[in-house]
C-alpha cells in the first residue's frame, strides 16, 4: 500500500472535508455587506474628510473593502 | 432636486460646510446612480446573448486592438496589414482614428497593472457602455454652466443616460469611434464653454487637449471644428468681442491644431482642406478684430477708426479671396464627397454609390427623431428658447448648436447621435425650469420676491406659458389673484403628475426602444421556439469559424464589403475588400465578380488569387439583410466604373421588376452571386417546389450549376455559403467544357479524372 | 511494396512525433545497443483491441531467466516511429497484480537506431531459472489509417491497421500467439500468412466472429517480424487532440475548484472526396447513419458541477446541453460544424464544483490540505479519443507552499511555479504535469496533491487591498486638504 501515500493520506482524512469559511450561497450577502458598509462610510468621510476621520471612517472601510 | 428639497433638516447635515457637502454628496450619488443606469441599460445584449463584439466597424477596432496589445504602440502605428484588400493591403495604422484602441489598450495595461487581467475583449465590449456613464457626467458639467438651477443638469445626465438616440451607438459590444467620441464631443464643449465664461487659458488649453482627443478618436471632430469657430464668429458678429473670447479661440485653435495634426490620418488636413478653413478664417478675423479694438483703445479720432475699419474689411476679403483662389488652384483640397453629401442629399446617390449603399448615410425619417428622443424632442425648442431668453455666450452657443445638429440629424441618421446631446441639455432646461417653478415656487408675498431656486421668478410662468396653452388662463389670474392658480396644489400636483407620467413613460420608451432595437448583435441572430424558448441562430459564426480551423492561413475570402472586418476578424482570413471603403475600384471589381457571367467572373477571381467565396442567403430562413437584397447595389457600384460590361438595366425585366423566379432575367439568372445563392437549393425540396423566404418566390425547376466554383461550405440554415474556387483545368479546358466532358463520359472515365482533380484540390 | 508503406507510415507518423520524442529522450543508449540476452520468452499472448479508434495492447507473458545471474531489466522494442505513439505502457506481476506497477520507462538510442526500447525494471531481480509472468499493457495512438483517404460524405469508412504478426521482442520466443478483437464482421482486407510457418498448422488468421487469431507460432527469433495488416470497417471519427490544456483552479475563500479545458482536435477520419454538402448532411441527419464526422461530445462531470461554458476563439457556441441532477452532471456540446475529416475544432469548456468535494483538511496540522481531481476529464466517446498531449496545471490558492503530488499516469514532466492573476501580489502557486499520449479510458484516474495553506497567506489578500484602499484615503485626505490651501473657490466634493 505504500505505493500511493498520498492517495493514503486522501482516504485517512475523509472525515475532514474543507468547509469554506463562507459557504457559496451566503457570499453574495456578505459581499454585498461589506461593500454597502464600505461605501456608506466612504460617503461619511467624503462628507467632512479631516484627518481624525480617517481612521475613524477610513479604517473600517477598508477593512469592509478587503 | 432631492438635494435641494431637503434644504431644511439636522444641522450637520443640511447646514454650513457639511451641509454643502451633503448636497455635493447627493449630487454624486445621483450621478453615480444615473451612470450606472446608463450602463446596465445598455447591457441587455450582454445578458441577452454574450459578451460579443456587434455589427461590422467594431470588428475591425477590435482586431486594431488586439494588435495593438500584442504588439505594442509603435508596431501599432506603422502597421502595414496585408490581411485586407489583397493584394493592394492596408497601410492601417496611418489611415484610422487611434483613439478608440489606444484608450482600451491603455485601460487594459492599467487594469494589469493593479493585477486585474481581464481579456481585451471584455474590455473593447465594455468600453462604450462606461464611456456613456462618462457622457452623463460630461452633460451634467455642461448643462450646469447654462443654468443656475442645478437639477437641470441632474436632469440632463440622466437624459443622456438613457436617450435610446445616445444608446443606438453605444451598447455593450458596440465597439465602435462614436462609443468615445460622444462623451469627448461633450465633454469638449463642456471646457470651451468654461473657457470662453472665464477666459482662462488652462481651461482653453483642457479643451484644446480634449480637442486633439477627439481628433484620434472619431471623424466627426470635423463637427467641433466647425461650430466652435461658427459660435466665435457669431459673438464676434453680435457685438460680443471680448478678451475672453479672444484669449480662449486662440488659444484652443493653436494648441488644438497642433494635436490635431499628431494624428496620421489626420496630418496637414487642418491646413490644408477646406473642411478646416473656417477654423482658420476666424482665428484671423479674431486677430484683425482684436487688433481693431486695440487700436480703438489708442486712438480716439473717429476717422481714423473709420479708416481702420475699412482696412480690416479689405483685409478679410482679400484673405476670403485668397483662400478661393487656393481651393480652386487645389493646393487646399476641396471638400470631400461625404460633405457634399451633407448639404445635398441626392449627391451621393449620383456620385458616391458607395456611400448611398450604407443604410446609416440615408436620410433621417422623422419618425425616428420621436424613437430616438421621445419626449425630448418636444422639450427640446422649449429650451432653446429658454436660451434665447438669457442669451448669454454660452447660450449662444447652445442655439448654434441646435440649428446645426438639427440640419445635419435630417440629412443623415447616423448624425442623430450629434444631436442628442444637445436636445438632452436643452430639454433638461427646459423640463427642469418647469419643475423648479411648480414644486419650489411659493405663494408670493405681496411685493416681495419670492425666493425660488431655479431662474429668476419672471422667467417661470412665461415658460410654463409656452409649454401649456392651458396654463396660460391660470398664470395670468395668478397675477392678479394670487391665492390660486400656479400656486395652488391642484396645478402643482397637475403639472407635477403629467411631468412624471411622462418622464416614467420615457423611461419605459427608452427601456423597450433599447431592449427591442438596439441590443441584437447582429452576428447572433434569435428567434423563438414555439415553446417560447430563445432559439440561437448563429450561422455567421459557425461558418466563420469554419474558415478559421479549416483552411490555409492565407486562403483569400472574396465577399461583399459588408463582411470584409468580420471575415478578419472572426475567420482571420485575408479578405479582398472590407468595411473601409476607401478604393472604390477596388470593391467595383467585387462587385463585378459577383455580378458576371461565370466566364468573366473566373478571370477576375483568379487574378486576385481568391481561393474562397462567401455570399449570405437568406432564402431559408427568410433573414432579409442577405446578399441578393444587397445585389443592386454591387450591380450600381461596378457600373459606375465598367457602364459597358455591368449594366443595372439588366437584372430587371421587361416590366422592371427584380425577380429572381423563373421570370428573371438572363443576366440575373447567369450571374455568379445568383447562382452561388441558390445552388443545390432546389435539393431541399420536393422537385418543383423550392422557395425563397424572403422575396416570396417560387425558384425554377432547374437550379443553377457551377462550373468554376464548387461549394465547399453551408452554414446550417444556409445562411452563409462559402465556395471554393476550382483550380485551372489539367487539361487546359475551360471549365465548362470539362463539365460537359465529365458529365458525358461519367460512366466511362469518370474515375481516372476525377482522381487527378481531386489530388490537386487539396 | 508492403516494407515501403510501413516504412512510410513509420516516417510519417515520426515527424508528427517529433516534439514528443525530444521530451521523452531521458535515457539515452548508445546506438549500438542491444538489449542483453538474459531473458527468453516462455510463452507469449498478446490481444489487440480495436474497438476504439485507438489501439490497446496487452502482452501477457511468462519471462524466464536464462543467464547466470540475477536480472532485473527487461527491454521491450519498439519502432522508431511508434514509440512517441505509445502511451500508458504499464507492467505488472500477473501473479501478484495487488502489488502495483513496475517502473517502466523509455530508452532511446539516438535517431539513426532501427528499433527503440521501454526498459522495465523489476522490483526484485530474477533469479536465473526464475519465471515470472508480465502483464504489459499500452496504447498506440494514431495507428489506425483510413483507406481510402477520401471517402463520401455518407459512404462507410475503413480503417488500415499495420502490425507484426510476431510480437516484438528483444528476446527469443518460445511460443506466441495474437489475437486481435475487431469492432465489426466487415473485414474486406486481412493478410493472410501460409500455414508453414503456424505451429498448428493453420492458416492464418483464424477467424471466429470479430476476434482474428494469429499463431501460435513457435521458436521466433529476437527483433523478428512479419508484417501483416487488416482492413475493416470503422464508420466512426478518428478523434485526436493535438493538446489538452487544463486547469484546475482551487480557491478556499470561495470553497470553488473551478475547472476549464482548452481541446485542441482534429479528426483524422477519411477526408471528403468532393466537398462538404449541407443538403446530403441534412438529408442524412434524419436516419443518423453511422458517420465519421464528429457530431457530438460528452462529458460526464462529477456531480454537483455547476455553470458550465462552452466557448471557443469567437464567443460562446450556443449548441450544449447540461443536465444536471442528484444522479448524474452530463455536459452535451456540439460543435460549431460537424468535424468531418481532416477538420480541426478548438474550444473551451468550464465548469465549476464544490470545493468541499475536492479539498480535506489534513489531520496532522491545521495548514495541510489534500486536493483529489481527476487527472483529465474530456469527453468521453463511445468511439474514443486519444489525446497527443495534455498539460494540467493545478492553480493553488497564493501563498500555498509544501506542494506534493502523486497521479498514476505516466508524466513527461513536472513544474512548480507562480501564476499571476486577479488581485495576487505574488502569484498563486502552480503546479503544471504534462503527459502524452492519453487516451480517453485514462479519465477516471486522479490526481493527488498534497500542499500547505498557512493561516498568514489566507489573509494575505484582503489585507493588501485593505492597505490600497487606505492608501486611497489617506491621499484624498491629503488631496482635499491642498485643495483647500490653493483654491481660491472650493467646489463641494
Amino acid at each position: 500500500m505504500s505505493a500511493t501515500p498520498l492517495h493514503d493520506l486522501w482516504e485517512a482524512s475523509a472525515s475532514q472535508p474543507f468547509q469554506p469559511t463562507f459557504s457559496k450561497d451566503s457570499q453574495f450577502q456578505i459581499g454585498f455587506t461589506l461593500l454597502f458598509i464600505g461605501l456608506l462610510l466612504t460617503g461619511l468621510f467624503g462628507l467632512n474628510n479631516t484627518l481624525k476621520n480617517v481612521p475613524l471612517y477610513g479604517v473600517p472601510a477598508s477593512l469592509a473593502f478587503g | 432636486m432631492a438635494a435641494i428639497s431637503q434644504g431644511t433638516g439636522s444641522k450637520f447635515f443640511f447646514e454650513g460646510e457639511s451641509g454643502r457637502n451633503t448636497r455635493g454628496l447627493l449630487r454624486l450619488i445621483i450621478l453615480v446612480t444615473i451612470a450606472a443606469a446608463a450602463v446596465a441599460s445598455r447591457l441587455f445584449s450582454v445578458i441577452r446573448f454574450e459578451s460579443i463584439i456587434h455589427e461590422f466597424d467594431p470588428w475591425f477596432n477590435f482586431r486594431a486592438t488586439k494588435y495593438l496589445v500584442n504588439n505594442g504602440f509603435y508596431n501599432f502605428w506603422d502597421w502595414f496589414d496585408d490581411r485586407t484588400w489583397h493584394p493592394l493591403g492596408r497601410v492601417t495604422g496611418g489611415t484610422l482614428y487611434p483613439g478608440l484602441m489606444v484608450t482600451s489598450g491603455i485601460i487594459y495595461h492599467v487594469l494589469r497593472l493593479l493585477s486585474m487581467p481581464i481579456d481585451i475583449r471584455n474590455i473593447c465590449v465594455l468600453l462604450a457602455p462606461a464611456f456613456s456613464g462618462l457622457t452623463a457626467f460630461a452633460t451634467y458639467l455642461l448643462t450646469s454652466e447654462m443654468t443656475t438651477s442645478p437639477s437641470a443638469g441632474l436632469l440632463a445626465a440622466a437624459f443622456m443616460g438613457i436617450t435610446p438616440g445616445y444608446i443606438s451607438r453605444s451598447v455593450a459590444g458596440s465597439y465602435d469611434n462614436e462609443a468615445i467620441a460622444i462623451f469627448l464631443l461633450v465633454f469638449t464643449f463642456y471646457l470651451w464653454i468654461k473657457a470662453v465664461k472665464e477666459g482662462s487659458i488652462m481651461w482653453a488649453g483642457f479643451c484644446a487637449l480634449f480637442y486633439g482627443y477627439m481628433v484620434s478618436a472619431w471623424g466627426g471632430y470635423v463637427f467641433i471644428t466647425n461650430l466652435l469657430p461658427l459660435h466665435a464668429f457669431v459673438l464676434i458678429c453680435m457685438g460680443r468681442f471680448s478678451p475672453r473670447l479672444y484669449v480662449s479661440y486662440t488659444t484652443w485653435y493653436a494648441l488644438g491644431t497642433l494635436a490635431s495634426m499628431q494624428v496620421p490620418f489626420v496630418g496637414f488636413l487642418p491646413v490644408r482642406s477646406s473642411d478646416h478653413m473656417a477654423a482658420l478664417g476666424v482665428f484671423g478675423l479674431l486677430q484683425l478684430v482684436g487688433f481693431t479694438e486695440w487700436v480703438r483703445t489708442q486712438l480716439p479720432s473717429k476717422q481714423f477708426q473709420t479708416l481702420l475699419r475699412g482696412l480690416v474689411l479689405v483685409v478679410f476679403a482679400a484673405a476670403f479671396g485668397f483662400l478661393v483662389l487656393l481651393t480652386v488652384s487645389g493646393t487646399i483640397a476641396p471638400w470631400s464627397g461625404r460633405f457634399y453629401s451633407l448639404w445635398d442629399t441626392a449627391y451621393a446617390k449620383v456620385h458616391i454609390p458607395i456611400i448611398a449603399s450604407v443604410s446609416e448615410h440615408q436620410p433621417t425619417a422623422w419618425p425616428a427623431f420621436f424613437f430616438d428622443l421621445n419626449m425630448l424632442i418636444w422639450l427640446f425648442p422649449a429650451g432653446v428658447y429658454m436660451c434665447f431668453r438669457t442669451l448669454k455666450d454660452e447660450h449662444v452657443f447652445i442655439v448654434i448648436y441646435s440649428v446645426l445638429a438639427s440640419y445635419f440629424a435630417g440629412v443623415m441618421v447616423r448624425l442623430m447621435l450629434t444631436l442628442t446631446p444637445i436636445v438632452c441639455v436643452a430639454a433638461a432646461m427646459a423640463l427642469s425650469n418647469i419643475l423648479d417653478i411648480f414644486l419650489v415656487a411659493e405663494q408670493p408675498v405681496e411685493g416681495a420676491q419670492p425666493q425660488a431656486n431655479g431662474n429668476p421668478r419672471a422667467n417661470g410662468p412665461t415658460t410654463a406659458t409656452e409649454k401649456l396653452a392651458s396654463a396660460i388662463p391660470d398664470t395670468l389670474r395668478s397675477t392678479k389673484t394670487p391665492v390660486v392658480g400656479i400656486y395652488s396644489y391642484l396645478s402643482k400636483s397637475a403639472m407635477t403628475g403629467a411631468f412624471t407620467a411622462y418622464l416614467l413613460l420615457f423611461v419605459l420608451h427608452c427601456t423597450w426602444v433599447t431592449s427591442n432595437a438596439y441590443s441584437s448583435p447582429s452576428v447572433v441572430l434569435a428567434s423563438r421556439l414555439p415553446d417560447g424558448s430563445q432559439h440561437i441562430i448563429d450561422d455567421y459564426r459557425e461558418a466563420y469559424y469554419w474558415l478559421r480551423q479549416n483552411t490555409h492561413q492565407t486562403a483569400k475570402v472574396m465577399s461583399w464589403w459588408d463582411y470584409g472586418y468580420q471575415i478578419g476578424g472572426m475567420a482571420d482570413r485575408p479578405t479582398l475588400v472590407d468595411n473601409n471603403t476607401w478604393n472604390n475600384t477596388h470593391i467595383a471589381t467585387v462587385g463585378k465578380a459577383m455580378s458576371s457571367r461565370e466566364e468573366v467572373s473566373y478571370p477576375i477571381m483568379r487574378q486576385h488569387e481568391v481561393d474562397y467565396v462567401l455570399i449570405v442567403f437568406g432564402g431559408l430562413l427568410g433573414y432579409s439583410g442577405d446578399d441578393i437584397n444587397k445585389f443592386l447595389w454591387m450591380v450600381r457600384i461596378a457600373e459606375g466604373i465598367w457602364p459597358d460590361e455591368v449594366k443595372e438595366r439588366d437584372f430587371f425585366t421587361a416590366r422592371g421588376e427584380y425577380r429572381v423566379d423563373e421570370e428573371a432575367t438572363p443576366t440575373m439568372k447567369n450571374s455568379l452571386m445568383y447562382k452561388m445563392s441558390y445552388y443545390n437549393y432546389n435539393a431541399l425540396f420536393p422537385a418543383g417546389q423550392a422557395q425563397d423566404r424572403v422575396r416570396g418566390a417560387k425558384l425554377p425547376a432547374q437550379g443553377p450549376e457551377l462550373s468554376t466554383l464548387e461549394e465547399a461550405f453551408t452554414s446550417e440554415n444556409w445562411i452563409i455559403r462559402i465556395y471554393k474556387v476550382k483550380d485551372l483545368d489539367n487539361l487546359g479546358r475551360s471549365h465548362q467544357e470539362a463539365g460537359a466532358f465529365e458529365k458525358g463520359n461519367k460512366r466511362k472515365k469518370s474515375g481516372k479524372r476525377r482522381g487527378a482533380r481531386v489530388l490537386r484540390v487539396d | 511494396m508492403r516494407l515501403i508503406q510501413w516504412a512510410s507510415l513509420g516516417l510519417i507518423s515520426l515527424v508528427a512525433a517529433d516534439s514528443n520524442l525530444t521530451l521523452e529522450s531521458r535515457n539515452i543508449l548508445p546506438s549500438t545497443f542491444k538489449p542483453p540476452q538474459h531473458f527468453q520468452n516462455v510463452n507469449l499472448v498478446r490481444n489487440i483491441n480495436l474497438e476504439k479508434n485507438y489501439v490497446r495492447e496487452t502482452v501477457n507473458v511468462v519471462i524466464e531467466n536464462v543467464g547466470k545471474e540475477a536480472q532485473s531489466e527487461y527491454f521491450l522494442p519498439f519502432e522508431p516511429g511508434t514509440i512517441a505513439r505509445i502511451g500508458g505502457l504499464e507492467a505488472r506481476d500477473k501473479k501478484d497484480p495487488e502489488k502495483g506497477g513496475f517502473v517502466a520507462e523509455v530508452a532511446v538510442t539516438d535517431e539513426q537506431s532501427s528499433t527503440q526500447f521501454y526498459k522495465i525494471t523489476l522490483p526484485t531481480p530474477l533469479q536465473p531459472k526464475g519465471q515470472l509472468t508480465l502483464s504489459i499493457s499500452y496504447w498506440t495512438l494514431a495507428s489506425l489509417n483510413p483507406l481510402p483517404a477520401q471517402i463520401g460524405q455518407t459512404d462507410k469508412q475503413y480503417v488500415l491497421y499495420t502490425f507484426s504478426a510476431y510480437a516484438p521482442s528483444a528476446y527469443l520466443t518460445q511460443k506466441q500467439k495474437t489475437k486481435l478483437k475487431l469492432p465489426t464482421t466487415d473485414v474486406p482486407d486481412a493478410v493472410t500468412l501460409p500455414k508453414s510457418l503456424n505451429t498448428e498448422g493453420k492458416e492464418d488468421p483464424q477467424k471466429q466472429g470479430t476476434s482474428f487469431t494469429y499463431g501460435p507460432y513457435s521458436e521466433i527469433e529476437a527483433g523478428a517480424l512479419q508484417e501483416v495488416s487488416v482492413r475493416y470497417e470503422f464508420t466512426k471519427p478518428l478523434t485526436h487532440s493535438k493538446l489538452l490544456e487544463r486547469d484546475v483552479e482551487v480557491s478556499h475563500w470561495g470553497g470553488n475548484v473551478a475547472f476549464e479545458e482548452r481541446h485542441w482536435l482534429t479528426n483524422r477520419a477519411a477526408s471528403l472526396k468532393n466537398h462538404f454538402s449541407r443538403v446530403a448532411y441534412q438529408q442524412s441527419a434524419y436516419y443518423n447513419p453511422p458517420m465519421a464526422a464528429l457530431k457530438e461530445l460528452r462529458f460526464p462531470l462529477a456531480i454537483g458541477s455547476e455553470d458550465p461554458y462552452f466557448i471557443d476563439d469567437i464567443g460562446n457556441v450556443s449548441t450544449s446541453r447540461f443536465r444536471t441532477n442528484m444522479r448524474e452532471a452530463n455536459l452535451e456540446l456540439k460543435p460549431r460544424y460537424p468535424v468531418f475529416g481532416g477538420w480541426n475544432y478548438s474550444f473551451r469548456v468550464g465548469w465549476n464544483g464544490d470545493l468541499s468535494g475536492y479539498v480535506r483538511r489534513l489531520k496532522t496540522g491545521s495548514d495541510g490540505f489534500v486536493l483529489k481531481v481527476p487527472f483529465l476529464d474530456g469527453p468521453k466517446q463511445v468511439e474514443g479519443i486519444e489525446y497527443e498531449r495534455v498539460v494540467t496545471r493545478v492553480i493553488l490558492p497564493e501563498g500555498a507552499i509544501n506542494v506534493h503530488f502523486e497521479t498514476t499516469i505516466p508524466l513527461i514532466s513536472n513544474t512548480t511555479s507562480l501564476h499571476r492573476t486577479f488581485m495576487d501580489t505574488l502569484g498563486r502557486t502552480t503546479l503544471e504535469l504534462t503527459a502524452i499520449n492519453v487516451v480517453d479510458e485514462l479519465r477516471d484516474r486522479e490526481l493527488v496533491v498534497m500542499y500547505d495553506y498557512p493561516f498568514s497567506a489566507r489573509f494575505r489578500k484582503p489585507l493588501t487591498i485593505f492597505g490600497g484602499i487606505l492608501l486611497v484615503f489617506v491621499v484624498s485626505w491629503v488631496v482635499g486638504n491642498l485643495d483647500v490651501s490653493i483654491g481660491s473657490k472650493v467646489k463641494a466634493a
